[in-house]
């Protein structure tokens, strides 16, 4: 995603496109990408089978959420490197290849859920997904090699549209305000499988892995110095908030549509019918709208994140404007991702949902991995000076480490006991 | 003296210390360099010793008889060697070296140390150069072999990727290396491309080590955000000072995307004519023609004859960006007509301006978008054109490298980038 922000080879476009990125700040975009077709998958199947229990949780990792994301922010400010810099500064080659390892991972289930998504529209229209989903990984791989990202910009700004939708249509769809109340501000975990796994996948999909690598070279990239740390932590603050507040929105949207009729989320069309009160028979063609617009999105930053990360600890030299046959590592890393997934996709009668789902508690798994590593940089006193974490931040993310590794094993041990 | 012929830092490490009695000592952790030479000498092992209680300590370089893949041998037997502790401000390879981000000066680029090159020279170890390849980092993580052998099958062998230590400039501390030349000494157009690579703490440090001329240069090679940052976190003389070397269109570019503040305080310091120059054209849109245009461009009155118009230019040596054309004016500043400066060199002394100049003068309007601004200086195969207002009168000039990239191909635009 480095390219979007800084990139050399510099013309009209993308000057307009800073200006509107610095000032809507990283809050839209963080909000809008973290919603990726993941996201939405998961939140619709967190309403539509569990209805407003699962809110609290919601709530609770915004905090999380914003603790992380600060954090991140913070280091790549202070030390004006990414977070790939650091580890392999830090700890060496051997630990950041393992990192990178699970970071690579984590962002190819992210891709491969997004791919799912494109899958799933296909599958709302009756178009074969033979046909679809090729189309669309070459799309993406040309905006790519060839760099037209404002086609990218236009895009993204589109998608905005269908989380606004959801916000109105959570309003106006009636929800049960006793009930959302409660779901919001009490905890329960009943020890089902399906409970588990669900609430493991809304987490992971909030909290990201590339995400943490994003929002620190969003900062390093945009340059911000030690003395406006103030209103960087304001712009994370806000971020943090949208992702979660769309977020909330679906969940009570899909809560009082599905969940009151007892309809399941098994295919993207069940997830759709949420938005059936603001939209009508006009909700299925938004929502298909909606999460082409995210896949896309989706992939191109993953994928893109992806290749900066591995680039950066592997060492190659870091080319922003370089072509296929001056950055192949680069590019193959990028085609790897997307080809890759595109083929599995394709394998037949795949359940999109939970591909979509599932990759998103894959990431929970390793996310208490990258927080640990950030906590250590964080903490440490000749990178940081002053500006290492207080016992109330490092107590919060230490609290996450432990909540999502408990989690993670909470959901292995109900799958497969 | 020690016996040694050539390895890689990273083989050193975690290798067998033995005594002349093949005594274990103990196992290397670091090595320890002194900088000052342009390659830097080996001047001791740091060792973590064999024992109940693990305890890292210094064995001098004068100390060792061997050093080898399997095992490094000391002179002396195990009691009798001097060790020491590791004083502060030494420089460790594997700790302060290894992993960091250096600039190849031949390369012009930023790029990540795999790992590091020790060879004798006369009678000392020194590092000699930097593993940048996949080799390094294959043969860090204990895999150079096994992927080489994989690549034997295909009949291909892993590339080395070595940078002579006396072609490294580090970035850490900016001590880890004294090259043969500095970033300084390159191209302003490789400058930028380091500065833009380096991490933005990095960047201003670099950019303030550039004289004034050199800076103002690489400034116009960086994407103007890029540049627009540095301009505006600069102290204020000295930004001053380098903004005096550029054109001022660059000038007024780079302070149409600085804080309104900052860009008022530089242009009240700036002299008043130019300060005047650079106001006039900031009130045009960036993406039009009059965004584009330079105001430095040399008018002449219509009435003069080919010599006194050459005596004339000699005499006010004008500084603008192009004088390949001449803008010939009437009274009223209204554009009459362009002389080439090769019709002017080539005409006799004596002939009428008049007579020699392009009279149909192609002009844009300053609202023109820079795109079609870029389609007519392509069509006509022109290196500048005047930006006239309603009345005919000059605004300004665009020339032909303001709108090379929408001139050039998208590819061969990539390739003109990573030339520069």
């Amino acid at each position: 995603m480095k390219k979007l922000f800084s990139n050399k080879n510099f013309n009209y476009w993308k000057l307009r496109s800073l200006i509107f990125l610095s000032v809507v700040g990283p809050g839209i975009i963080t909000g809008t990408a973290d919603n990726d077709a993941g996201g939405v998958a998961t939140y619709s199947v967190a309403g539509a089978h569990f209805g407003y229990s699962m809110l609290w949780i919601l709530i609770l990792i915004t905090f999380m959420l914003y603790v992380t994301q600060e954090m991140g922010m913070r280091l790549g400010v202070v030390t004006g490197k990414g977070l790939g810099d650091l580890i392999r500064e830090k700890f060496g080659l051997r630990s950041a290849v393992f990192v990178i390892a699970l970071v690579f991972i984590a962002n190819f289930s992210n891709i491969l859920a997004d791919v799912a998504g494109v899958a799933a529209v296909a599958d709302i229209y009756h178009i074969p997904r033979l046909i679809l989903v090729p189309i669309f990984s070459l799309v993406i791989w040309f905006v790519i090699v060839r760099g037209s990202f404002n086609f990218v910009q236009n895009i993204f700004l589109t998608s905005c549209i269908l989380f606004f939708c959801y916000i109105i249509n959570g309003i106006i769809s009636r929800p049960d305000i006793p009930l959302m109340i409660k779901g919001s501000l009490v905890p329960v975990l009943p020890m089902n499988r399906e409970f588990i796994f669900t609430a493991t996948a809304l987490i992971g999909t909030t909290l990201t892995v590339w995400g943490q690598f994003f929002v620190q070279s969003y900062f390093v990239d945009k340059g911000i110095e030690k003395k406006h740390l103030r209103s960087a932590r304001l712009d994370v603050l806000f971020g943090a908030f949208w992702t979660d507040f769309v977020a909330y929105f679906i969940i009570i949207s899909c809560a009082a549509t599905l969940w009151v009729n007892h309809i399941r989320v098994e295919t993207a069309l069940d997830a759709a019918m949420a938005l059936g009160p603001l939209l009508g028979e006009f909700a299925k063609h938004l929502f298909a709208w909606g999460l082409l617009n995210a896949s896309l999105l989706g992939v191109c930053v993953i994928s893109m994140g992806t290749a900066y990360a591995l680039t950066e600890v592997l060492g190659t030299e870091r080319k922003v404007n370089a072509s296929f046959s001056e950055a192949p590592l680069f590019y193959s890393i990028i085609g790897f991702c997307i080809f890759t997934c595109t083929l599995l996709v394709l394998i037949p009668n795949l359940p999109m949902i939970f591909i979509l789902t599932a990759s998103q508690a894959l990431n929970t798994m390793i996310l208490p991995f990258i927080f640990f590593v950030l906590l250590k940089l964080i903490n440490d006193k000749k990178l940081m000076g002053s500006h290492t974490n207080g016992p109330i931040t490092n107590s919060i993310a230490w609290l996450t480490i432990g909540s999502f590794t408990l989690i993670s094993f909470l959901m292995i041990y109900l799958t497969f006991f | 003296m020690v016996l040694f012929s050539e390895m890689f830092a990273s083989e050193l490490i975690g290798v067998r210390v033995v005594d002349r009695l093949q005594e274990n000592i103990g196992r290397i952790k670091d090595i320890i360099i002194t900088l000052g030479e342009t390659f830097p000498r080996v001047t001791g092992l740091f060792v973590t010793l064999s024992g109940d209680k693990p305890e890292n300590k210094v064995i001098l370089i004068g100390e060792i008889d061997l050093v080898g893949k399997q095992f490094v041998a000391t002179q002396g037997t195990k009691d009798r060697i001097a060790m020491t502790s590791l004083r502060e401000g030494e420089v460790l390879l594997l700790r302060d070296v290894m992993d960091q981000q250096i600039v190849d000066l031949d390369g012009a680029r930023v790029i990540r140390v795999n790992d590091l090159k020790l060879a004798k020279m006369d009678q000392d170890i020194r590092l000699i150069a930097a593993d940048v390849g996949m080799r390094g980092i294959l043969r860090r993580l204990g895999m150079e072999r096994f992927i080489g052998f994989i690549f034997g099958l295909f009949k291909r062998k892993i590339s080395d990727q070595l940078i002579g230590w006396d072609h490294v400039q580090g970035l850490s501390d900016g001590k880890v290396a004294v090259p043969s030349k500095t970033i300084t000494d390159l191209h302003p157009a490789d400058v930028a491309h380091i500065i833009s690579q380096v991490q933005t703490n990095k960047r201003a440090e670099i950019f303030s080590t550039l004289s004034d001329k050199t800076a103002a240069e690489a400034l116009h090679e960086l994407e103007p955000m890029l540049a627009a940052v540095l301009i505006a976190n600069l102290d204020i003389k000295k930004s001053l000072n380098i903004l005096e070397k550029m054109p001022v269109d660059e000038v007024a570019d780079i302070l149409g995307d600085i804080p309104p503040e900052r860009s008022e305080e530089l242009l009240r310091l700036m002299r008043v004519r130019r300060a005047a120059q650079i106001r006039e054209l900031l009130k045009h849109k960036d993406e039009t023609a009059g965004g584009l245009m330079t105001t430095e461009f040399v008018t002449i009155p219509l009435n003069l004859t080919v010599e006194q118009v050459i005596a004339r230019l000699r005499e006010t040596a004008p500084d603008a960006e192009t004088i390949y054309y001449l803008y010939v004016v009437d009274d009223a500043e209204r554009l009459v007509g362009i002389l080439t400066l090769r019709k002017l060199i080539i005409s006799p002394p004596d002939r009428l301006i008049a007579d020699i100049m392009i009279k149909e003068a192609i002009t844009v309007s300053p609202e023109m978008n820079q795109r079609e601004v870029a389609s007519v200086i392509s069509k006509y195969n022109l290196l500048a054109i005047p930006v006239v207002d309603a009345e005919n009168k000059m605004l300004g000039i665009v020339t032909v490298d303001d709108v090379m990239d929408f001139i050039l191909p998208p590819i061969s635009r990539r390739k003109r980038q990573q030339l520069g």
